[in-house]
């Protein structure tokens, strides 16, 4: 899926509030839109209609660790949120941010993905401390992150890869290539959560010059964009 | 109110440099490939062409022609939609595929294609400064480039851009294909299909046809198979007339996909029982069964709508994995 690009005074985002359950909002930030800083997502929020009083983010340490909203900021690569009033932020530029929500909990999560969150399988381990009874009742987002036409790798880390996800890679040849995205959404699937509730953005951040934030691109001046998710109060 | 317009097409296709005037009878010329020999690199500087890639070159004579002689301006933008190309990931996914089969893919071993060379050529040479995204959406990717590129413009990123696809089809993917194209009936297709897409209030000028609407949704899918078409691209149609704002009996040219005798037979059904009044326009037959080959549609049924042989027209792509993407098209004076 690609979703739609909407652009607001703040910049440009994609809403992705309609694949999630009805009470739940959630955006990713465009580039130009500076998703980092609080007061202009604040204020993005509020031009939403929301009422949001926490933000809560962390700071991310390319790390397998969850942690709960109340428990941030600290250091860690996802947050699990669950109470309204309140929304949790991740930042990325080439990682892979995922967005979870629980239709049965209410429970709702934001999840870094980059290539030690993926080889810790950090989205399986937010899933489980959702809280659900069910991983069918689970609906995810798979946010852009770089392809596998942008993301080569050398072969030490191809091969950690191939040990951790045997059968999940294709074969590495002479250029080696990983594909997060799909890892993330597998390994999602994996759990047990419906194919048709994992909703990937098929976007590479390095071939979308202009929309998307790639470090690979950009080096530092990337910047980053924002994934977040909550329930109004 | 602004709206949406195509204001220049072009084409490095079955039919050489530009898209034939027709698709109707027997105008398909000989070989289904890019010809040999066309000009594709006059006018740029030779040491900037010596190193293109084949997907690359194309794209960018095809959006040169569709910027047309006015060329680009400083924040031109690109949609490009990719599916087949010469890099080694597909060469990995076609040799998987030429031992094992399609069935053995796994998520991740669907093809990115050559990575965003041809939207950056493209951006370098033709001096467009502006927007550059490089889609893979398979067989759709033509018509999901048209709407992206549609949804930026609408969303104010940048005022015009070009909105396409390329395809190109190695020796060796061509023989592994051959097999499943045979059995289609649909000769498989390449080349690049460019639109030029502008924003504007008034009608501009070489405006061969306003962007009424385009949806986009998804179906779930193994990544190799396409998901029940009848279903997604009935959904896919409802979006669509819902937000242009149409009735199915309104619409008197439809573009649905025919790349199996499976999709043919959903795409005869849909129009029948939701498009009475439209005539089929079997665009691949002539352009071939490609991603890009939805743009070279959507170049053609703009002709029409401009020369008055048809007033309103639906585009309808399905792609393995599930994508399905739509388009409304209406003739420049039809308000």
């Amino acid at each position: 899926m690609l979703s739609e690009v909407r652009r607001c005074a703040q910049g440009a985002y994609l809403d992705l509030s309609g694949l999630f359950p009805a009470d739940t909002f959630a955006f990713l930030t465009l580039k130009g839109f500076d998703g980092t800083d609080a007061g202009t997502l604040s204020a993005f929020l509020a031009g939403r209609g929301l009422s949001v009083g926490n933000v809560h983010r962390v700071e991310q340490i390319h790390s397998g660790t969850v942690v709960d909203a109340r428990e941030a900021p600290c250091g860690a690569d996802a947050l699990v949120g669950r109470v309204r009033g309140e929304a949790v932020r991740v930042v990325t530029a080439d990682c892979v941010p995922i967005l979870l929500a629980d239709a049965e909990t209410g429970a709702y999560a934001a999840v870094h993905a980059g290539w030690k969150g993926t080889l810790a399988r950090i989205v399986q381990s937010a899933a489980s401390r959702m809280g659900g009874a069910r991983p069918s009742s689970l609906i995810a987002y798979v946010g852009p992150a770089v392809g596998p036409c942008c993301y080569t790798v050398d072969t030490g880390r191809y091969a950690l890869f191939e040990d951790e996800f045997p059968g999940w890679l294709p074969p590495a040849g002479d250029r080696p290539a990983l594909d997060l995205q799909a890892l993330n959404a597998r390994m999602l699937e994996a759990w047990g959560v419906p194919r048709g509730s994992i909703h990937v953005e098929e976007r590479c951040t390095a071939c979308s010059v202009g929309l998307c934030c790639s470090y690979r691109r950009d080096g530092d001046g990337a910047g980053r964009m924002a994934a977040l998710i909550g329930m109004p109060a | 109110m602004t709206a949406l317009w195509i204001t220049g097409t072009g084409a490095v296709g079955p039919c050489g440099l530009g898209l034939p005037e027709d698709v109707s009878g027997e105008s398909a010329r000989g070989s289904r490939l890019v010809p040999e020999g066309l000009p594709l690199k006059e006018g740029f500087p030779a040491a900037a062409m010596r190193w293109q890639d084949a997907s690359s070159l194309w794209w960018i004579n095809a959006a040169r022609q569709a910027l047309g002689a006015g060329g680009a301006c400083a924040e031109t933008g690109q949609v490009v939609g990719l599916c087949w190309g010469s890099n080694p990931p597909v060469m990995a996914l076609a040799e998987q595929v030429h031992r094992q089969g399609f069935s053995a893919m796994a998520p991740s071993h669907f093809p990115y294609s050559v990575g965003n060379a041809p939207s950056a050529q493209a951006g370098i040479l033709l001096h467009m400064r502006g927007l550059a995204v490089t889609l893979c959406a398979k067989e759709s990717a033509g018509l999901a480039a048209l709407a992206e590129g549609a949804r930026c413009l609408s969303a104010g990123l940048c005022g015009e851009l070009v909105a396409g696809g390329v395809d190109h089809l190695d020796p060796f993917l061509r023989q592994i294909l051959r097999p499943l194209r045979r059995g289609s009936g649909v000769p498989a297709g390449e080349g690049a299909y460019a639109l030029k897409l502008q924003c504007a209030r008034e009608l501009p000028a070489g405006a061969q046809a306003r962007v009424v609407a385009w949806a986009g949704l998804s179906a779930p899918a193994p990544p190799h198979l396409f998901p029940e078409a009848g279903p997604v691209l009935g959904r896919a149609l409802d979006s669509l007339l819902s937000r242009a704002g149409w009735e199915g009996a309104s619409v008197d040219l439809a573009a649905l996909p025919e790349d199996t005798p499976v999709l043919k037979a959903a795409s005869d059904g849909l129009r029948s029982s939701r498009l009475p009044a439209a005539a089929p326009f079997s665009f691949q037959r002539l352009l071939g069964a490609c991603g890009a080959s939805w743009a070279g549609a959507a170049g053609l049924v703009s002709r029409r709508l401009a020369s008055g042989s048809a007033r309103r027209a639906v585009l309808l792509a399905l792609a393995t994995g599930g994508a399905c993407w739509a388009v409304a098209l209406e003739a420049p004076r039809a308000q």
